[in-house]
């Protein structure tokens, strides 16, 4: 975050593959709540995919339906208000939306790992450490006893615990909340998984462990040639460890393309907003913050046509209209009909 | 290594002092349950021998300087020591078995409830609802006069009467812990619902749950009081704390030990189980364990 480093970002960078080499494929995804009768829609037309091995960020602020995604993903939208009203989730081809709750539960832990806000809330805090690892691996893989145990040991390991087989015996409040999340990630990984969902994975830490967990998660995907899409509301995190980003804006995709072209040169003003909200190094330091005005606009409330249309500074008449997400150049895509005619970035508002 | 030099530990009281009230408790629960078991044999007179001449005798009686009825004589001249230790048996098995079985069937479908939700919430909860609306005794005078007089009837009906405050509460556990991340954790490595609810909301619901049964088995044993009072629980022939009570309700002004010693019997077992009911929670709670 500090000092980018380019070696994680280009030659250990998976070949290029095409779409159809993609392990996880999400195509016009809906999810909606039920909020006084009215099914209000939290995520909406949501597409994005992952190739095997690549990790892509899904960015966005509170609100704006990234771990709702995620949650569409893994079938585990919060039931009865919140349902999947459209769209596919594609596992290699295979629709997961039409999958029976059983094969859906084959599929959850096995294929596709989670990682969570929150780790000390995440572990539940009435099991040891061992039990909780021992999880997946009695679902998924029927290991049980001595041979659960050496494997939790392992995975304590690979994930940088000190003296594992001692912290099997221990409780989630007896770790440190880094700690905790490292637990968080030998379990999601613990049946090797094709893909990892990272939903947020540092926001409840402080800084210097966010740099080792999210390195270690990079260090233990890569091992395992595990994808992952990573969640965040921290543009830093992601120019060093994705490949390609999906910025999300009320509950619509609203850019996505390369990692380093976006940040060269962001094309809706909403990531542009945000990229000149990130404090440089090598901008005047006096100079003030720019901000985005205004809030976001609530789920039940989104406003016509493009919704980040009253917060824009580029705003016209125009912008009342639908806007869908269009293709600008290969790989890059676009909700913002103005896009073509915006100046060129330069960093600086 | 600092910091121990600094500021030596306090001292700690020792073992037997920190847990006095659990030894007491727990010293007369067990005396409690071994005269239970044991009546046949430790009782001075047979608890139902009747005895005209002999009757509202006060505690400490003796005859030719022989103590005869320590806790003294009821209107019938029946011992009052002798009914306790009789009528112990009735009321510990009342208490602990109706709270077990509706302790169980309400928990059960309390967290089915509330992790299901939708529909299945909806209806279990009606229930719930509708038997609530009933006063508790109709509706057990109703299904005691059906099912007849008896332990085993006492003890369903007090089962089917009392499950709803279970679900109750284990629902509100279960609502609160299936939106908890870690249940959600759980699902996201494949845990199928058995499990879920058995290895994450189940013990963590735990808690509140053993608080409502702990005050629950002195309910239990004045509801069965209750019913026995009023001719539909057990037969008069047969002694509990509960009847005892009742009948020596109406000499409390001449004969205070007839209703005084049951009495005491019963809060004396009340307090002991929630003492130890208290050490339980807070053994079950890691978070409590290690201090």
């Amino acid at each position: 975050m500090v000092q980018p480093q380019t070696k994680v970002m280009d030659e250990t960078a998976p070949p290029q593959a095409s779409r159809e080499g993609a392990v996880l494929e999400v195509k016009g995804l809906r999810t909606v709540f039920r909020q006084r009768g009215v099914d209000v829609s939290v995520v909406n037309d949501v597409n994005f995919d992952i190739r095997a091995g690549e990790t892509v960020a899904l960015v966005g602020e509170s609100g704006s339906g990234k771990s709702v995604s995620a949650l569409s993903v893994m079938r585990l939208v919060p039931s009865p208000k919140g349902r999947i009203a459209g769209g596919q989730v594609l596992l290699d081809g295979e629709d997961l939306l039409r999958l029976d709750e059983p094969a859906m539960r084959g599929i959850r832990g096995k294929t596709i790992g989670m990682v969570f806000q929150e780790p000390m809330t995440s572990l539940n805090p009435i099991h040891t450490i061992g039990r909780q690892l021992g999880e997946g691996l009695r679902i998924h893989l029927g290991l049980t006893g001595k041979a659960a145990r050496e494997r939790s040991i392992e995975l304590l390991d690979s994930v940088g615990i000190p003296r594992p087989a001692e912290r099997l015996h221990a409780y989630p409040h007896q770790l440190s909340g880094g700690m905790c999340q490292r637990v968080m990630i030998a379990i999601a990984l613990s049946c090797e998984p094709r893909i990892l969902l990272a939903d947020e994975p540092t926001t409840a830490l402080d800084v210097t462990t966010q740099a080792q967990i999210l390195e270690l998660m990079d260090a233990r995907a890569r091992a395992l040639g595990t994808a992952t899409l990573l969640i965040t509301h921290d543009l830093g995190i992601v120019a060093r460890y994705a490949s390609r980003v999906n910025v999300m804006y009320a509950g619509r995709i609203v850019e996505q393309g390369e990692a380093r072209q976006l940040y060269d040169n962001p094309r809706h003003p909403y990531t542009r907003g945000l990229l000149e909200s990130v404090p440089r190094l090598d901008r005047p330091r006096r100079q003030e913050l720019p901000a985005i005005e205004g809030l976001p606009p609530s789920p039940g409330s989104l406003p016509q046509g493009c919704p980040f249309q009253p917060r824009c500074p580029f705003r016209q008449e125009i912008c009342g209209q639908p806007q869908a997400l269009r293709e600008i150049s290969p790989g890059r895509r676009v909700a913002c009909i103005r896009a073509d005619e915006l100046s060129p970035f330069d960093g600086a508002a | 290594m600092t910091a121990a030099d600094l500021e030596p530990a306090p001292r700690q009281s020792p073992w037997v002092v920190r847990h006095l009230a659990h030894l007491l408790a727990g010293a007369f629960l067990t005396v409690a349950i071994l005269s239970a078991l044991l009546a046949r044999w430790l009782v001075p007179y047979d608890p139902l021998m009747t005895d005209v001449l002999s009757n509202l005798l006060p505690p400490g009686t003796s005859f030719d300087g022989q103590p005869a009825y320590v806790l003294g004589t009821d209107m019938l001249g029946r011992d009052v020591l002798s009914g306790i230790i009789y009528g112990s048996r009735i009321s510990l098995i009342v208490g602990f078995a109706t709270v077990v079985g509706a302790g169980v069937v309400g928990t059960a479908i309390g967290i089915i409830s509330g992790y299901h939700k939708g529909w299945l919430d909806e209806v279990l909860m009606r229930l719930v609802d509708i038997q609530l609306a009933f006063p508790f005794i109709l509706l057990a005078i109703l299904m005691m006069y059906v099912l007849g007089q008896g332990l085993f009837n006492v003890i369903l009906v007090l089962i089917i009467t009392t499950w709803p405050i279970y679900a109750r509460v284990a629902r509100a556990e279960a609502l609160r812990l299936s939106t908890s991340e870690y249940v959600t954790a759980a699902r996201a490595l494949g845990a199928g619902t058995p499990r879920i609810l058995l290895r994450h909301i189940l013990p963590n619901a735990m808690t509140p749950l053993i608080v409502v049964a702990a005050f629950s088995v002195p309910q239990m044993i004045i509801y069965e009081a209750a019913l026995s009072f009023l001719g539909v629980g057990l037969p008069s022939s047969e002694l509990s704390w509960g009847t005892m009570l009742a009948t020596g309700r109406d000499y409390l002004t001449q004969a205070w030990w007839i209703a005084t010693f049951p009495g005491i019997a019963i809060v004396c077992t009340i307090l002991s189980i929630n003492v130890l009911s208290e050490a339980l929670r807070q053994n079950l709670d890691p978070n409590l364990r290690n201090q």
